[in-house]
């Protein structure tokens, strides 16, 4: 199976951790927070709408809300086929970083 | 808090709108939206619209890949459609193909044929500096308008000087001469001219230099076949060859010599496009040097030479032409004729030359356009037919373009994918239609008598150009059936109101009428020129022509033995009668401008055509004389002072009376009256011509034999000449053949026609057929209920065949006016032509009639023929 592009990891990650609030501008607040980098709004819905089509991600469309000038929202959420690429990733990063002391990287 | 006044900049959104977002806009420029509001609070209204922007051009290339990587997810399933409808419908799939790749292969042929024919000259460096000056008389009472080519020595050299917009001239002699080497001898074309030569015109020299080769008398610079031939692998240069010639003489005197001359040079062959053939250059100054040569260098008052010049750049021709204009009376004297300009890219044309080089192939300007049109017409018959095919197959993917649009395809999308594939068919095509070119491009260069490569890949013009067509066909072909089916509702497709299927069944008989009419211009064109072909061949030309054979004596022996050979060939009982002239046998040689006084007493004068003959000329080709007598051993002053007119040029005198009439300065006078004849094509009037009394050293012999073992007979010629001219080599040709070879720019066109028209009907044969088996396709319940309710087989085929009859009829309708027009326009080139008869419509249109009637008729026998309960059943 292919594995997660960083991008796409990180993404997942993010709307992991934010359970039932993720949407573009929670996500991208929450990037920003973990890694320090604001991304463009089109780095945020690529790799998004990517895994959307992979199916590790489903896309549900919100309440339209006043806020929003009667317009709604997408929301996202992890799938269990999502769950299970995060797993592999990790093994993968565990696996490959595995044996590797500090002082290589010097 | 939200501002109601400040928004996200509106043109940012309309592109995220209509281009990034699409349908999914509402939900993401929200997203967008809250962190602009936010932002604004927080740095300011500018520096978030600038952010805003910023978002949208980095979204750009995110946009482009992914709708690459969209459309390409698509393709895969497109092309295994494609593919798959294919192998399902071989059939019309191979018909389609096959007639796209017809049209594809005649478009490239004439595209390449165009383009050699425009490329003719222009390997020349100067190409657009160089023009060829001859002479053009205005016309007159006495005579039309005439251009002669042929001009003085000195004129190119008088116009350098003389002329400062003239930076440089040369002048080309072409001559006829045996090259011997040793004891090999053969007879080459080859031209005389000057070290200019090489500067104006590009022929690239391969040894020696361009300077020098032609600056000593007696050299030549050879062709490289001739190289091979004289010399083999030797280096020719410095070789030495013995030359004799004859160039082309007026009247008696044929004047011949022979010298040997030094090879300085070496030239790639001659080009099949360029105007001046030859095989071999000997050195103007050559001429000054020859003993008795009648072309002295400095005279004017002979006209021997082609003359060009070449002009300074940015000289317009106009000018040039006034002031030469002014200047022809200082060349010329009391002769009318003024000197004209005729640029390089005309020579190649159509250009009413009196004396043209022989080398130099006219073409009409006109053949090109129609050989052009029927090429195109060819390509488009067969898109029409690809419409009609598509149209007609698709309409059985129904059910497909239904269920794509209800899972959500939209209109553009089926769109791309039905031109996808046509555009798909017409590569399939194309790769098609180069393997038939290549195969066929030996046949049609010995058609066109041209030499054409295929260089598909070396010039990326051509590569642009064979896709571009590809595209375009696919694009224009697949757009009809493309757009009509987009447009189909899904729901009554997928209700199976299938009848709505013959929605466009209008605009397809239209096709097919379109088709059925080019196809039967075509045939009418083919049988009216075959028609005036024959009336050509078969019209009584005036002389007789048959079983006369020709010989021409490029030898000094065998030329001034001619009246001891004449005599002991009369003796062999085969030969009934010869001849001699000095020239082609009833070919005109030169124009002389004569005067003369006519009736009415006043001075006039008239263009003639002169020809010198020998005695029993007339004989020979059973010419009868209407008035006075034939030239005579009887009478000497013959010899000097006797002319034969015809009556054309008796007309044109103006005499009532011609026999004892004095012509020109001369005092030559008229004995006898000819009956016309036709010298040159039926494309042309009667000439006035004068014919001169030669004696003997005749250039060409005239022979009438007894037909019957010819081989033999031949060979009592060739023994008889070579026993007093050992060294001759011996050539002849038949009289009617000579003549047959004019009509060879016809026969072409015939033949053209011939294959445009068997091909566009081959293709639209291939269009009713698709046409026909999807008709009968459809209403295969129909005919199916029609057989159970006890209709016969031939009360179907014929109630199928009526929608096409009809067409064919209208097609007719169409057709035959077109026709006409086209031919009468053609036979205009014509003096004498043949009126256009009703038979050859009829006859096109029965043939038409009857193609379209097998094609359907076999279709529908198969269709009335099926059970109906198999119809019936399985639907």
């Amino acid at each position: 199976m292919k594995l997660l592009s960083r991008a796409e990891e990180i993404m997942l990650l993010t709307i992991l951790k934010l359970d039932d609030n993720a949407y573009g501008v929670s996500i991208r607040k929450q990037i920003y927070m973990d890694t320090g980098d604001m991304w463009s709004f089109a780095s945020i819905y690529t790799p998004l709408d990517k895994l959307t089509r992979k199916k590790f991600v489903t896309k549900i469309k919100g309440e339209p809300t006043a806020a929003r000038g009667g317009k709604s929202k997408y929301m996202y959420q992890i799938t269990r086929d999502g769950k299970k690429a995060l797993l592999e990733i990790q093994k993968t990063h565990s696996q490959i970083w595995a044996g590797i002391p500090k002082f290589a990287l010097d | 808090m939200k501002l109601t006044h400040n928004h996200p900049p509106r043109f940012a959104n309309f592109i995220l709108k209509w281009i990034l977002f699409r349908e999914e806009f509402n939900e993401k420029s929200g997203d967008l939206e809250e962190v602009y509001y936010y932002l604004c609070d927080d740095i300011g209204i500018f520096k978030t619209k600038l952010w805003y922007w910023w978002q949208i051009v980095v979204a750009i290339p995110v946009f482009i890949s992914n709708t690459i990587y969209w459309s390409s997810a698509m393709l895969k399933n497109y092309v295994k459609i494609a593919f798959r409808n294919l192998r399902k419908h071989k059939g019309y799939s191979f018909i389609n193909i096959a007639g796209l790749a017809i049209g594809m292969a005649c478009f490239i042929l004439m595209v390449l044929y165009v383009i050699n024919e425009f490329s003719y000259d222009k390997f020349h460096e100067n190409y657009d500096r160089i023009c060829r000056v001859i002479r053009k008389y205005e016309a007159s009472s006495n005579r039309p308008e005439s251009l002669i080519g042929r001009t003085p020595a000195p004129l190119a050299p008088t116009i350098v000087k003389e002329f400062p917009e003239v930076v440089n001239g040369t002048r080309v002699g072409e001559v006829n001469g045996t090259l011997r080497l040793n004891n090999k001898s053969f007879i080459e074309k080859g031209i005389f001219t000057d070290e200019s030569f090489f500067e104006i015109f590009n022929f690239d020299l391969i040894t020696g230099q361009k300077k020098t080769v032609l600056a000593a008398p007696f050299s030549m610079v050879i062709t490289e076949t001739l190289a091979k031939k004289y010399f083999k692998t030797e280096n020719p240069i410095g070789k030495i060859l013995n030359f004799s010639k004859q160039l082309n003489v007026q009247r008696s005197n044929s004047i011949s010599e022979s010298y040997d001359v030094k090879i300085t040079g070496v030239i790639r062959d001659v080009p099949q496009n360029s105007h001046i053939q030859f095989d071999y250059i000997l050195s103007f100054i050559t001429l000054a040097s020859t003993p008795g040569s009648m072309t002295r260098l400095e005279e004017w008052g002979r006209s021997s030479f082609y003359n060009y010049i070449e002009l300074v750049p940015g000289v317009f021709y106009a000018e040039l032409h006034e002031r030469l204009a002014e200047y022809s009376p200082r060349f010329r004297g009391t002769d009318p004729g003024k000197y004209i300009l005729q640029p390089l890219s005309d020579i190649h044309w159509e250009t009413k030359l009196l004396d043209e080089m022989p080398g130099n192939i006219i073409n009409d300007k006109k053949y090109l356009y129609l050989f052009s049109t029927i090429a195109f017409i060819i390509l488009i018959v067969a898109c029409i037919n690809y419409m009609n095919l598509a149209t007609a197959r698709f309409s059985r993917r129904t059910k497909e373009i239904g269920l794509r649009k209800v899972v959500g395809a939209r209109k553009a999308q089926l769109i791309k994918q039905f031109i996808g594939e046509s555009i798909f068919l017409s590569v399939i095509s194309s790769f098609l239609a180069v393997l038939l070119v290549s195969l066929v491009l030996p046949y049609f260069n010995a058609f066109i008598a041209g030499s054409i490569q295929l260089n598909w890949f070396e010039n990326p013009i051509s590569v642009a150009f064979l896709l571009g067509m590809v595209l375009l066909v696919g694009i224009v072909a697949g757009s009809y059936p493309a757009l009509f089916l987009a447009a189909f509702q899904p729901v009554t497709i997928l209700k199976g109101n299938v009848e709505k299927t013959t929605h466009g069944s209008g605009l397809r008989n239209a096709l097919v009428v379109l088709q059925f009419s080019i196809s039967i211009c075509l045939i009418t064109g083919t049988l009216v020129v075959s028609d005036q072909l024959d009336f050509v061949r078969t019209k009584d030309v005036g002389y007789d022509r048959e079983h006369v054979v020709v010989i021409p004596l490029r030898d000094d022996q065998a030329r001034q033995n001619t009246n001891v050979i004449i005599q002991e060939l009369v003796k062999n009982p085969t030969i009934e009668m010869v001849s001699g002239s000095d020239y082609i046998p009833l070919e005109k040689n030169n124009v002389h401008y004569v005067k003369y006084i006519n009736d009415a007493g006043e001075q006039k004068g008239i263009d003639v055509f002169t020809s010198s003959i020998g005695y029993d000329f007339f004989e020979v080709y059973k010419l009868h004389l209407v008035k006075g007598r034939n030239f005579s051993r009887n009478f000497e002053t013959d010899e000097r002072s006797a002319v034969i007119l015809n009556e054309t040029a008796v007309q044109l005198a103006g005499w009532s009376e011609p026999v004892g009439k004095v012509i020109d300065d001369l005092g030559n006078r008229v004995i006898g009256v000819v009956k016309d004849f036709h010298q040159s094509s039926l494309h042309e009037k009667i000439d006035p011509m004068a014919f001169f009394l030669s004696p003997a050293d005749y250039t060409f012999l005239s022979a009438r034999i007894v037909p019957g073992d010819i081989p033999s007979t031949i060979q009592i010629l060739k023994k008889t000449i070579e026993k007093y001219s050992p060294n001759i080599v011996f050539e002849y040709y038949f009289q009617d053949e000579y003549f047959n070879n004019k009509y060879k720019a016809d026969e072409r066109f015939g033949r053209a026609f011939g294959y445009g028209s068997a091909l566009a009907i081959f293709i639209a044969c291939l269009g009713v057929f698709g046409l026909a088996s999807f008709a009968t396709e459809r209403r295969k319940k129909e005919i199916a209920i029609r057989k159970v309710l006890g209709a016969s087989v031939s009360n179907i085929v014929r109630n199928l065949s009526k929608e096409f009859l009809i067409s064919i009829i209208v097609a007719n309708i169409f057709a035959w006016p077109v026709a006409y027009f086209v031919m009468n326009k053609w036979l205009q080139n014509f003096a004498y032509r043949i009126s256009i008869d009703v038979w050859p419509f009829v006859l096109s249109a029965i043939l038409a009639l009857i193609v379209a009637f097998i094609t359907v008729g076999f279709l529908s026998i198969k269709a009335a023929s099926a059970n109906p309960v198999d119809s019936l059943q399985h639907g």
